[in-house]
C-alpha cells in the first residue's frame, strides 16, 4: 500500500512565508533537515492541523485533511497521528503514567497492562512512571512525549528533534529502538532532526527545507554528504578580540556533526583563515585537560 | 436569636445557591471571554465587571423595576412559577448570581488564560476532542481558579446588603439575611446582638480571604483590573 502525502500551498506570516508544493511518498521513512528558521517545524504543524492561517491543499492517501478552497479541514484530533514537538511537551500536572493513559484510552485499538509495560521499558521509560511530568529532566520529557505518540497507535508519525535532548547513549538506544518499531508497525514517519546518525539511521530519504521552500531531496545518505562537502566550513567567525584572545563564532546548527555544541570557553581550538574565502574555523584541538593527560 | 439563626441559615443557603449556579454559568462565559478575539469581547468584560464600579443600590432599583410583577420579566415568572420575583428568595437569587458575576468570572478566566495553548494542542493531537479537552485537560489545571471563585462568590454573597435591601426588603426566612439583620439590630440599637452577628462576618469573610491567597499563591490578585 502505497502511502502518499500531498502538499500545496502557503503560509504567510508577517516575517516568512513558506509555500510548498510536495507529492511525498512515506514507505519510507522521510528526514527534513535545514537551518532554524527554514520552516521544518511549521511545515509539521500545517501536517498536524495547527496552522489554521494555512491555505491551499493537504492530502493524507485518499483523505483530503485540509482544502481551504472547499473549506474543508479535518481537525487535528481526527488525523490520528502521533506528534513529538520540539518542546517535548506533556500534559501538565500529571504523572508519566497518566499521560501515557491519557494516548492510551484515546487510540483507536486496546491495550494491553503488559503491551504498555514493554513499549515503555523499552524506550527507557519504565523507571519514570510514577513521575509528575514537572519533575522530568528535558531527555526524558522527550522519550515520555515519544512513548506517548507511539501508543497513540498513530497512521503516520511526525518528529520534531525527538532526541535532541538526550545524551548521546539514550539516544542512540532510542533510535535504534524507534527503528525497529517503525519496521514492525509499518508507520510513516517524517522526522527533522539536526542529527546525521539519527536521520541515517531513521530515515531513508530526505528534504532539506530553506527560507520555506522545499529545496532538495534525495537518499538521505547522499543528502547529508552533500551537507558536509557543501560546506566543510565549520563555523563563521564573527569576532576575534586578540587582547584578551577570544573568538565568537556562530555556527550552522547543520554541522553539529563536527561537535562545536560541544565546546566550552576556555577550550583551545584551530583557527584557519583563507583570504578569497571567509573566515573560518577548523578542526577543534583537543581540549587542554585532555591534552594535559597526554 | 432564633430569627438571627434563621437569618444566617438563610444567608448561608442563598450564598451556597448562588456560588453553585455561578459556578455553572461563569464556565462557558469566562472560556470565551479566555479565548475570544472579538471586538466585543471587552464589552462582555466591562458589562461582568459593571457590579464591582456600581453602587449595589443602583443595581438593585433596576433589578426592582425590571424583575417586579408587573414587567416583562417579572409578570413571566408569576405566570409560570406563581411568585414575585422582588420580595422573595428566588429573585435574591437572581440578584446575587448577577451581582457575584464578576468574582467568579475572572478568576475561571484569568485560569483558563493560564492553560497554554501547547497544552491544548498537544491534547487534539493525542486525539481528544475539544470537548474532551476542556473536560479533561483544561477544567483539571483550572481548579485554583474555580476553588477562588468559589470562596470569593461565596463571601461576596454572604456580605450582600445594599441589593437585598433595594429589591428584597426584611421577610424572615425568607429575604432577611445576616447583613439586613444585622442593619435592624443597630437601628433598634440592639448592640450586643449586632456585635455577635458582625464579628462572626468578619472572622468568616477573613478565613475565607486567607483561603484563597494561600492556594492561589503569590501571583492572584482577588480582583483583577
Amino acid at each position: 500500500m502505497t502511502q502518499r502525502l500531498i502538499i500545496d500551498g502557503c503560509l504567510r506570516r508577517s516575517a516568512f512565508t513558506l509555500q510548498v508544493q510536495l507529492d511525498l511518498g512515506l514507505d519510507q521513512p522521510v528526514g527534513l533537515q535545514g537551518v532554524t528558521g527554514a520552516g521544518k517545524t511549521t511545515l509539521l504543524r500545517i501536517i498536524a492541523g495547527l496552522e489554521p492561517d494555512f491555505t491551499g491543499h493537504l492530502q493524507w492517501g485518499a483523505r483530503v485533511w485540509t482544502d481551504s478552497a472547499k473549506g474543508i479541514s479535518v481537525p487535528t484530533h481526527q488525523r490520528q497521528l502521533g506528534v513529538v514537538f520540539q518542546d517535548a511537551r506533556l500534559l501538565p500536572e500529571m504523572t508519566v503514567s497518566q499521560n501515557l493513559r491519557f494516548a492510551v484510552a484515546r487510540a483507536p485499538s486496546e491495550l494491553s497492562q503488559h503491551q504498555l509495560a514493554t513499549i515503555a521499558e523499552d524506550f527507557h521509560v519504565g523507571d519514570l512512571m510514577a513521575r509528575p511530568v514537572e519533575a522530568l529532566s528535558g531527555g526524558e520529557r522527550q522519550r515520555v512525549s515519544l512513548v506517548q505518540a507511539l501508543l497513540r497507535r498513530p497512521q503516520l508519525l511526525l518528529l520534531d528533534e525527538p532526541l535532541s535532548a538526550n545524551d548521546r547513549y539514550h539516544r542512540r538506544q532510542v533510535a535504534s529502538q524507534l527503528s525497529d518499531w517503525l519496521r514492525r508497525e509499518q508507520v510513516p514517519l517524517i522526522c527533522v532532526s539536526h542529527s546525521t546518525d539519527e536521520l541515517n539511521l531513521l530515515t531513508h530519504t530526505t528534504l532539506r527545507m530553506d527560507a520555506g521552500r522545499v529545496v532538495a531531496q534525495g537518499a538521505t545518505s547522499d543528502m547529508l554528504e552533500s551537507a558536509t562537502a557543501r560546506t566543510h566550513m565549520a563555523a563563521k567567525i564573527l569576532e576575534i578580540d586578540t587582547t584578551r584572545g577570544e573568538v565568537k563564532f556562530q555556527w550552522d546548527s547543520l554541522e553539529d556533526a563536527t561537535g562545536i555544541a560541544a565546546w566550552k570557553p576556555g577550550d583551545r581550538i584551530f583557527v584557519g583563515y583563507q583570504p578569497e574565502r571567509r573566515s573560518e574555523v577548523g578542526a577543534p584541538l583537543k581540549p587542554e585537560s585532555e591534552e594535559d593527560q597526554q | 436569636m432564633n430569627t438571627d439563626l434563621q437569618a444566617v441559615l438563610l444567608t448561608l443557603l442563598l450564598a451556597g445557591v448562588t456560588t453553585l449556579l455561578l459556578a455553572l454559568l461563569a464556565t462557558p462565559l469566562a472560556w470565551w471571554l479566555a479565548n475570544a478575539r472579538s471586538r466585543l469581547r471587552a464589552v462582555i468584560e466591562s458589562l461582568v465587571a459593571m457590579p464591582l464600579v456600581l453602587p449595589p443600590t443602583v443595581l438593585g432599583f433596576y433589578l426592582l423595576v425590571m424583575l417586579n410583577p408587573d414587567s416583562l420579566i417579572g409578570g413571566m415568572w408569576v405566570r409560570v412559577t406563581g411568585e414575585s420575583l422582588t420580595f422573595s428568595f428566588s429573585g435574591l437569587v437572581l440578584a446575587s448570581v448577577i451581582y457575584s458575576l464578576p468574582f467568579m468570572v475572572q478568576p475561571l478566566q484569568s485560569a483558563f488564560r493560564a492553560v497554554p495553548m501547547s497544552v491544548r494542542e498537544s491534547a487534539a493531537v493525542l486525539g481528544a476532542s475539544p470537548w474532551d479537552c476542556f473536560f479533561n485537560v483544561v477544567l483539571p489545571l483550572a481548579k485554583r481558579g474555580f476553588l477562588t471563585g468559589s470562596v470569593l462568590t461565596f463571601a461576596h454573597t454572604i456580605g450582600e446588603f445594599g441589593v437585598v435591601l433595594m429589591m428584597g426588603g426584611n421577610i424572615p426566612g425568607e429575604t432577611r439575611v445576616l447583613s439586613i439583620a444585622i442593619y435592624e439590630h443597630v437601628e433598634t440599637l440592639n448592640y450586643d446582638a449586632a456585635h455577635v452577628l458582625a464579628a462572626g462576618l468578619m472572622g468568616f469573610s477573613f478565613l475565607s480571604l486567607w483561603l484563597v491567597y494561600r492556594v492561589a499563591g503569590q501571583n492572584a490578585a482577588v480582583v483583577r483590573e
